[in-house]
């Protein structure tokens, strides 16, 4: 553990040391960040707004195209009975249309998969709950404003359509019951994440 | 007592201009303090405490990447009525731009982050929810080891799965004091 610990610190150190040096085209960045999330609304629902934290990183396969690999952590209400949780991890390919590869301000296209787990809480009775596996796809716009050669920070509004069961909390006389239904449905969420990126290198 | 508000003055003075001789601002500065820090939660007459402490690394001379983590240790809410906290947590990373003036630093940052929160007079269960900080701050270098600072951060965070319904936990934190600081690069 202390050899992994200090291999980490050395590697950090050795890469924070470098300037950034791009071999050919952008293809091979390699890039590690975190990012804050707000999940406006759940199932079509305006209200019970999400908040939720995660990492990601990015790999750009060439000049114009990039792809995002993320985890989030996501919590919010339903109502004020119970709470959801959902985990988020999936992928995004990032298309670059504007021609300069180096603004300040650099506007994209995503599109990607994503796979979740849900899980609603009673408030009142931890062991009343459901959970929920399912796929997701997503889709969006964003921009990287570019602080540094190395750093930018992100801004993205995508929509989540989740590929599953619907699931959801009701209260009938009092009592918190949660219902599984079956069949596709094209709800979801829509999500806006605020990060920030660190550029580690450019692997090839 | 003239003489000595003199001496004072003349300490001050020479310790500014030693502090002007070189600039300590630099890519590759590495800092990093604890301190105690007092906080008022903003949806509740609470006041807190907490201990913080916070890792900064300048990857630019006006861009640097920081960890800050704060460990609860008291509150006390003015209305009886207030709900105050049994523990907390809250740990950020993200990035900082800052603005120089030779040696002094202001600064603004944004950092996602997790806290870990408690209310205990009505949940024993700790919610472990995503927040985010976003701090303005200031720093003087008087040696090239040591800085003071004094930081301001709002701290967004609600703890979900209370019988009732969610609290929210936002809070301002102050915190100030010495810091320490190392050039890792000539």
């Amino acid at each position: 553990m202390k050899l992994l610990i200090a291999a980490m610190l050395l590697l950090g150190s050795f890469t924070f040391a470098q300037p950034l040096n791009q071999k050919n085209s952008q293809g091979g960045m390699f890039s590690l960040g975190v990012r804050t999330t707000l999940s406006t609304f759940n199932h079509g629902e305006f209200g019970n707004t999400g908040m939720g934290v995660g990492g990601q990183f990015r790999l750009q396969f060439a000049d114009h195209v990039n792809s995002d690999w993320f985890f989030d952590y996501i919590t919010g209400d339903i109502e004020d009975f119970a709470h959801r949780t959902d985990y988020h991890i999936g992928w995004s390919v990032i298309y670059y249309p504007t021609k300069n590869l180096t603004p300040k301000v650099r506007p994209y296209v995503l599109g990607g998969h994503c796979f979740d787990y849900t899980r609603l809480v009673d408030n009142s009775n931890a062991t009343n709950f459901m959970e929920r596996w399912s796929s997701a796809v997503q889709g969006g716009l964003g921009a990287h404003f570019n602080l540094s050669q190395r750093l930018d920070l992100s801004v993205v509004s995508q929509y989540m359509i989740h590929l599953g069961s619907d699931v959801h909390a009701d209260l009938h006389n009092g009592a918190v019951e949660f219902h599984q239904e079956k069949g596709a449905s094209l709800e979801g969420h829509l999500l806006f994440h605020v990060g920030i990126n660190y550029n580690i290198g450019d692997l090839w | 007592m003239v003489r000595r508000i003199g001496t004072v003055v003349a300490l001050l003075l020479a310790l500014n201009a030693a502090a002007q001789e070189e600039i300590y601002i630099r890519p590759g500065l590495l800092k990093a303090s604890a301190t105690i820090a007092p906080g008022k939660m903003l949806n509740r007459t609470v006041n807190t405490i907490y201990l913080s402490g916070f890792l900064e690394y300048h990857i630019e001379k006006n861009l640097s990447l920081r960890g800050d983590t704060y460990w609860y240790i008291d509150g006390t809410a003015e209305k009886a009525t207030d709900v105050t906290l049994r523990n907390a947590s809250r740990t950020y990373f993200g990035v900082f731009y800052h603005k120089n003036v030779k040696n002094w630093d202001n600064y603004l940052g944004f950092q996602p982050g997790l806290s870990f929160l408690r209310f205990g007079a009505i949940s024993n269960k700790t919610s472990v929810c995503p927040s985010f900080a976003l701090t303005a701050g200031t720093s003087f270098y008087v040696w090239k080891y040591f800085h003071f600072f004094a930081n301001l951060s709002y701290v967004n965070s609600i703890a979900h799965g209370i019988n009732g319904g969610s609290m929210r936990a936002d809070e301002l934190i102050f915190s100030a004091g010495l810091g320490f600081n190392l050039n890792t690069k000539k």
